[in-house]
């Protein structure tokens, strides 16, 4: 049986709402007059509870009209994306703003259908030299500068 | 009088009218071109606004959100594509004008309803956000909370998804903005040990992925070009006397609607342009003309939604509590300034508040000056390679998200948020929720229990003031009278097919 979309949505509601309880019986309730750090996050996770069972209750009822589609070429360019913006996560700080923001450029350039090497190379060069220098310089921003020498 | 004048003398500086005219340019492109909405653009340009003085970034955000609304007509009547959401009833008669050849008068008709309204909006926003915030002065714990939950209510109700989706994301919203220290102890929450957590889950980051890298990622997925434009030549833009005369009372109607509604929790915009849609019909003499190419259908829900548009802006500033996706952008753009929005926003900061006010009148001047003559400029924005715009805007808000705290984390947490929403808007699942819940989170949360601090624990107090008495009876209509409509209108339902049944046999 697949289960439906919405339905895992409303379940992980479910478990968050239950974990979330459980990391919250650390903190103390209080009492009426003096409420503690742990009174409003407890209700929470009860209000979180029971919207997500009639979530999954009104998901079993609406039928399997809804069908993620993530199998198909426009899913595929989209994870990519998604695997760039991480790998741009993971260099910006050990290889400094420009390299990440060519690595990041030259992905989506080509997810979104650039072929040739040298437009990309090109495109690239000028988006992370105009975005550092637009931040770095116009702005203000300190980007790290990584293993890029200035 | 005095005060308009002195919000005149900071709007009117020369970076001040530089920022409304740069804002009135970009809410115009996004509102153009589909896919990245005004939300998106205002969470893509949220860091670059750091470096410039509060009013100035404020003006400038102010302008792309009411800008947007000025551009989204432009692909509806043009390519039956709105370019934002609000234009898609402008779409039925404003393409079927543009079918007829009459596509200039349509434009023409959208940008000066646009501009009334946006005109008389903010004459309205001037005079209800005072009377808000003076109103407010004499609000306490009770009546914040009583606020707070009466606005989800609302949200969850209004809002386009299903009522437990609204209500799925509030409640996760609210449960991301407890992590951190808490409000009044001080004592760390659902860190999970990680020191960087300590300080709370940025809403920034947040933001800038629920609608800017969720908005790219759409894109992404999608890659359809934009289809060919046809040209409107200059002379074709001005409308007929008959065209201005029928759409002068849609226009005011439009206006008088959408002000109001704009001050509702919820996608008032929207909403504000199928209910004038729905009422122009209703007063139309000649119904059937409407999806044909009725200028009144143009007319009357341009005029509206840009009406609520600024109306959306009032609770923002007189309460510090916003109510929309897009106006928590710009509480967000306010508090990273270190500036407070609320009931002492006009007294404390009044070179922020009236400045906005007044750059406002100037930014709708702008707006129409720029929009229907240059209508065929605006048209080739969607000319430009969109593999170009995609890289641009990603780049943009992973450095931007990076560069408000220099921290690498909120990186990871923009990512997150972006991929997030883009999983839970194609289940059509609508992000303003999850965005409230996390601003309105905090403000709930410390009321309660300053509340019962106050009153030694008694819950009356929720019910104990004139006010929050009213909110709380609002509250529990919102809850419980859907409910009730859903059982009458079966019940009538069953009534009417026992005759039938009967009949039958």
């Amino acid at each position: 049986m697949r289960a439906h979309p919405s339905f895992i949505v409303a379940g992980a509601g479910l478990a968050l709402a239950v974990a979330y309880l459980l990391v919250g019986r650390e903190y103390s309730l209080g009492t009426l007059p003096a409420p503690g750090p742990g009174l409003f996050p407890r209700g929470l996770g009860v209000v979180l509870a029971a919207v997500s069972v009639w979530g999954m209750r009104q998901s079993l009822q609406s039928g399997p009209a809804e069908v993620l589609q993530v199998k198909t070429d426009g899913g595929t360019r989209t994870a990519v994306v998604v695997a760039a913006l991480l790998v741009f996560a993971a260099a910006l700080p050990s290889l400094g703003s420009i390299p990440a923001i060519f690595l990041l450029s030259a992905i989506s350039l080509f997810v979104m259908g650039w072929r040739s090497w040298s437009a990309l190379a090109g495109g690239s060069l000028v988006i992370s030299l105009s975005v550092h220098f637009l931040f770095a310089s116009l702005l203000g921003s300190s980007l790290p500068q990584g293993i890029w020498p200035w | 009088m005095d005060l308009l004048s002195y919000g005149f003398s900071i709007a009117l500086t020369p970076a001040n009218v530089l920022a409304a005219l740069l804002g009135a340019l970009v809410g115009t492109a996004v509102g153009v071109l589909p896919g990245i909405g005004p939300s998106g653009a205002i969470a893509i340009l949220l860091p670059a606004t750091l470096a410039f003085p509060p009013a100035t970034s404020l003006i400038m955000l102010a302008g792309i959100f009411y800008g947007s609304q000025y551009g989204g007509s432009t692909t509806a009547i043009l390519l039956n594509m709105p370019g934002e959401a609000t234009a898609v009833i402008t779409c039925r008669d404003g393409y079927q004008m543009a079918l007829k050849g009459r596509a200039g008068a349509a434009l023409t008709i959208a940008g000066v309803g646009s501009f009334i309204a946006g005109t008389l909006g903010v004459v309205g926003l001037t005079v209800a956000t005072a009377a808000i915030a003076e109103a407010a002065l004499a609000f306490g714990p009770p009546e914040y909370f009583a606020l707070g939950l009466l606005g989800l209510a609302f949200l969850s109700r209004l809002s386009s998804a299903a009522p437990w989706k609204n209500l799925l994301l509030i409640t996760v919203g609210i449960l991301l903005s407890t992590v951190g220290q808490d409000p009044l102890t001080g004592e760390a929450r659902f860190t999970l040990g990680s020191v960087g957590l300590l300080s709370g889950i940025s809403l920034v980051p947040v933001l800038m992925g629920v609608y800017g890298i969720a908005e790219v990622l759409a894109v992404v997925k999608e890659r359809s070009g934009f289809p060919h434009i046809a040209s409107v030549k200059l002379r074709d833009l001005l409308p007929t006397r008959d065209e201005w005369r029928t759409s002068a009372l849609p226009i005011a109607r439009g206006t008088l609607l959408g002000f109001p509604l704009g001050m509702i929790p919820g996608p008032a915009p929207l909403m504000s342009t199928y209910l004038s849609y729905a009422l122009e019909k209703r007063l139309s003499k000649t119904p059937e003309r409407f999806g044909t190419g009725a200028i009144e259908g143009v007319a009357g829900p341009e005029a509206a939604n840009n009406s609520a548009t600024t109306g959306t802006l009032a609770p923002l500033l007189a309460l510090g509590l916003p109510f929309t996706g897009a106006t928590a952008l710009l509480l967000a753009g306010m508090t990273i300034q270190g500036v407070q929005p609320g009931p002492l926003l006009i007294s404390q900061h009044p070179e922020i508040f009236w400045g906005v006010i007044a750059s406002m009148y100037i930014g709708n001047v702008a707006l129409l000056l720029l929009n229907v003559p240059l209508v065929g400029l605006w048209v080739s924005l969607l000319r430009l390679p969109q593999a170009l715009l995609v890289c641009l805007i990603l780049v943009f808000t992973v450095i931007g998200a990076y560069s408000i705290r220099n921290n690498a984390t909120d990186v990871y947490v923009l990512i997150c948020s972006g991929v997030v929403g883009f999983l839970l808007r194609s289940l059509d699942f609508d992000m303003a929720p999850l965005v409230l819940g996390m601003v309105l989170g905090p403000v709930m949360e410390e009321n309660f229990r300053r509340s019962l601090f106050a009153s030694d624990g008694n819950l009356l107090i929720f019910v104990g003031s004139p006010i929050s008495a009213v909110m709380m009876a609002v509250l529990v209509l919102v809850i419980v009278l859907p409910g009730f409509i859903r059982i009458a209108r079966s019940r009538s339902i069953a009534r009417r097919r026992i005759p039938d049944e009967q009949a039958v046999h």
